[in-house]
């Protein structure tokens, strides 16, 4: 665990993967329009928070809709929707 | 407290090592059944619909988690079978992160000590959402135990237009499937029968070979991509098949209602107007069945009194028993409305949008948006708000949120208010009104700021970014509201009477004894009694008595001993008394200054405004100047002074540490604004 956390540390946003990886330019659920459809790649960020954001459907392979941008926005998963805030949805990469 | 309710379980003593639920034997007269689903998967609603109002509130062993549990009745009219029903809090899946998630989990796997793995599981689906729905239905029928889904809101779905094939359904699920409908009855006769032969055979679920897949990597980490990604594809290809119409439940209504509702600005508008609402109706309503407990009270002492012998027994009675359990239940109408009307919001769908709305403007002070409400709710009373503080996940969030909700000023500070704003401003009333707002702004203000500084020191950490699910509107149901308002209110009752039970007899004792008889009184006040009697005044009598008795008691001399610590105050003995005796009851000062500044208990506020501004002091000063009116003013704003909240506090965070807590900052900065008002005042002169 802590070693994982010392590592990402170290590792500035090199890879895909990294988390917090919210850049302008990248393609995280915060960027992304009202209306808009897209499928998630890739749930990043500590543990806690990702859990929670899979729980309810914001998990790889789920399709989103956006329904409302801003922060905190809506996306429509699963059938219902979920409201988060920028900073979470800056963790949730994805491909529309 | 609530913990001695799980005595009278038909469940083995605890500490016994139940892994697995083993065939039924005769040792148990009831079997257990747990109610699981998703948050707003209407569980509640089923579980009152079959238990009615045989159940009672229980906290989950060794946590503060509460739960609900009752007997229903399963089988048919000829061959009734009772079973022991609980109602776990409400899971997404089964990685749990949040307390109540953690204790639905542990009770679904039989991790809780002394508490039994239930023997059959109820998965609660909502059939207009069933791809969400499906995800802890697949995960639960995976342990393995007799399982039915009782697929809720079915005539919802078929006003959506959405055809289910059952049969295909319960073929993938490997479990029986019943359509229900909580909010309308309809399907629990045959949700019973199914339910009493599960009981009866404990046949275990076919597991479905897709879903057994997504199980083999059970050794994946909580909360990981790789264990949940199958199952939300599991879950999609399962509804897939189930819902014969390619046409989507639509949920225009919801989109449409949100445009407004979930709007940064509108909907912070309208969320003000909502609560704005919410309280005119808490006052309005509430006042008639405050006045007439009060009433009742009044007449229990009235009939109750001339029935005992003159003495200390009548005295007991009368203002301690009586008095003290009048001055809980006064409360509670306030707190039944407030219950139900958020009750209400929060069936309809609306209160996580108030959540939405608001948690950009929380987040500033390092609050989610999640303890606005709470936060509004304490201006009515501090106790419904720390109790609605259940809805924040997170566990200092809600502690800071505990912490400061008894800042805000609630009804019982009213008549406190109202008798200093009409010492200093009799015939002013907008200064009255300014001074007013202005002591509502401070405890405000006060919040923000403490919040703001716990959020730093103590419970350190940002406060969890916002995740909600901001369910379909929906028509919200009065009889669950109602049964909910009613449970809350009962374990109010049962806990917080107690204790202001006890504290009431103890300050009752401490201002009787020890008992001083008219002819043990100094001289000269009883030269000034008999005066008062041949002048025909017997009421002014009395009133001296009293007042004279209440100086030599315990509490009359504690104040008089601690009258130098309030002395930079600008408090004299007798204020001191009152901030002593409104300990446990804020608004308990305004008939102690009533009896100490030589009125009856039956003062009228007017009357007693005249005296107060006529008492002076032994040099012939005033005692109430504007230093001391605004410096009594700001303490009370500020200081705890209710015994009530500190039990519920107590409960909700299950230690009387956070509860003392609660009252050493408060008390301590209650003095120290008091001690810089009366000082900054009182050196320009006023």
């Amino acid at each position: 665990m802590l070693l994982n956390a010392f590592i990402r540390l170290f590792h500035t946003g090199r890879g895909t993967n990294s988390p917090r990886s919210a850049t302008p330019g990248d393609c995280s659920v915060a960027h992304m329009a009202a209306g808009s459809v897209c499928r998630v790649e890739c749930v990043s960020g500590d543990a806690y928070e990702s859990t929670r954001l899979r729980s309810l459907g914001i998990c790889e392979g789920r399709e989103l809709r956006v329904v409302r941008a801003g922060n905190p926005l809506i996306v429509g998963v699963l059938g219902t929707r979920v409201g988060l805030s920028q900073q979470l949805a800056a963790s949730v990469r994805v491909a529309s | 407290m609530s913990r001695a309710e799980t005595d009278a379980e038909p469940n083995g003593p605890s500490g016994l090592p139940i892994l697995q639920p083993g065939p039924p034997t005769g040792a148990q007269p009831m079997p257990s059944v747990a109610l699981v689903g998703n948050p707003n998967a209407g569980k509640t609603s089923l579980f009152n619909r079959l238990t009615g109002i045989r159940a009672h509130t229980a906290n989950f062993p060794g946590t503060t988690v509460e739960h609900r549990r009752g007997v229903a009745m399963v089988g048919d009219a000829v061959a009734p079978r009772s079973i022991e029903l609980i109602d776990l809090p409400g899971l997404y899946s089964l990685d749990a992160v949040t307390p109540d998630e953690q204790a639905a989990r542990a009770m679904l796997l039989g991790e809780l000590p002394g508490e039994p793995a239930p023997e059959v599981v109820v998965v609660v689906v909502d059939a207009t959402n069933l791809e969400r729905n499906l995800v802890i239905a697949g995960e639960t029928i995976e342990l393995g135990r007799p399982t039915i889904v009782a697929l809720n809101m079915s005539d919802l779905a078929e006003g959506l237009g959405l055809r289910l094939n059952l049969t295909e359904l319960s073929e993938r699920l490997g479990c029986p499937v019943a359509p229900v409908s909580a909010r309308t009855g309809r399907g629990l006769g045959e949700l019973r029968a199914a339910l009493a032969a599960l009981v009866e055979h404990r046949e275990p679920p076919r597991i479905d070979p897709a879903l057994a897949a997504c199980s083999s990597c059970s050794a994946c980490p909580v909360g990981s991509a790789e264990r949940l990604s199958p199952r939300f594809e599991w879950a999609s290809t399962v509804r897939q098949a189930a819902v014969e119409n390619a046409r989507v439940a639509s949920h225009e209504w919801t989109d449409r209602l949100d445009r407004v509702l979930a709007h940064p600005v509108w909907g912070v508008g309208v969320f003000a107007l909502v609560m704005l609402a919410t309280f005119m109706l808490i006052f309005s309503f509430a006042s008639t069945p405050m006045d007439l407990i009060d009433g009742l009270f009044g007449w229990a002492g009235d009939t109750v009194g001339p029935l005992l012998p003159e003495g200390l027994l009548r005295s007991l009675v009368v203002d301690g028993v009586i008095a003290g359990v009048g001055g809980v239940l006064i409360f509670l109408p306030q707190i039944c409305l407030l219950f139900f009307t958020i009750a209400l919001l929060e069936q309809s769908g609306y209160l996580a949008r108030a959540a939405f709305v608001t948690d950009r403007w929380m987040q500033k002070v390092g609050l989610p948006g999640k303890a606005f409400v709470p936060m509004l709710s304490a201006h009515a009373c501090a106790i419904p708000a720390i109790m609605a503080t259940r809805v924040i996940e997170d566990r200092r969030d809600r502690l800071v949120t505990i912490l400061i909700a008894p800042l805000m000023s609630c009804s019982a500070r009213l008549p406190v208010y109202v008798m200093v704003v009409a010492m200093l401003f009799p015939d002013d009333p907008l200064k009255a009104a300014l001074l007013f707002a202005g002591a509502y702004l401070l405890g405000i203000t006060a919040a923000l700021v403490m919040a703001f500084l716990f959020k730093r020191t103590i419970l350190p950490g940002e406060s969890k970014p916002l995740l909600i699910e901001l369910p379909n509107y929906r028509t919200p149901s009065l009889v669950n509201a109602a049964i909910l308002t009613l449970d809350r209110a009962w374990v109010f009752v049962k806990n917080a009477g107690t204790v202001i039970l006890v504290i009431s007899l103890v300050l009752w004792a401490l201002a009787t004894f020890p008992r001083t008889d008219r002819a043990d009184l100094p001289g000269a006040t009883q030269q000034r009694i008999a005066a008062f009697e041949a002048a025909g005044d017997q009421q002014g009598a009395d009133a001296l008595l009293q007042q004279a008795q209440l100086e030599h008691s315990f509490v009359g001399r504690i104040g008089q001993t601690v009258q130098p610590v309030f002395a930079p105050l600008g408090y004299d003995w007798k204020i001191s008394v009152g901030v002593m005796t409104s300990f446990a009851a804020r608004e308990v000062v305004v008939s102690t200054l009533s009896i100490l500044y030589g009125l009856g208990e039956e003062s009228e506020e007017g009357s007693l405004v005249g005296a107060l501004q006529a008492s002076r002091d032994d040099d012939g000063e005033p005692v109430f100047t504007t230093a001391t009116c605004l410096s009594l003013l700001v303490f009370f704003v500020l200081a705890m002074q209710c015994l009530p909240t500190q039990a519920v506090t107590k409960r909700e965070t299950g230690s009387w540490g956070w509860a003392l807590l609660q009252l050493g900052y408060m008390t301590v900065l209650a003095y120290v604004a008091a001690l810089v008002t009366y000082q900054t005042v009182s050196l320009f002169g006023a």
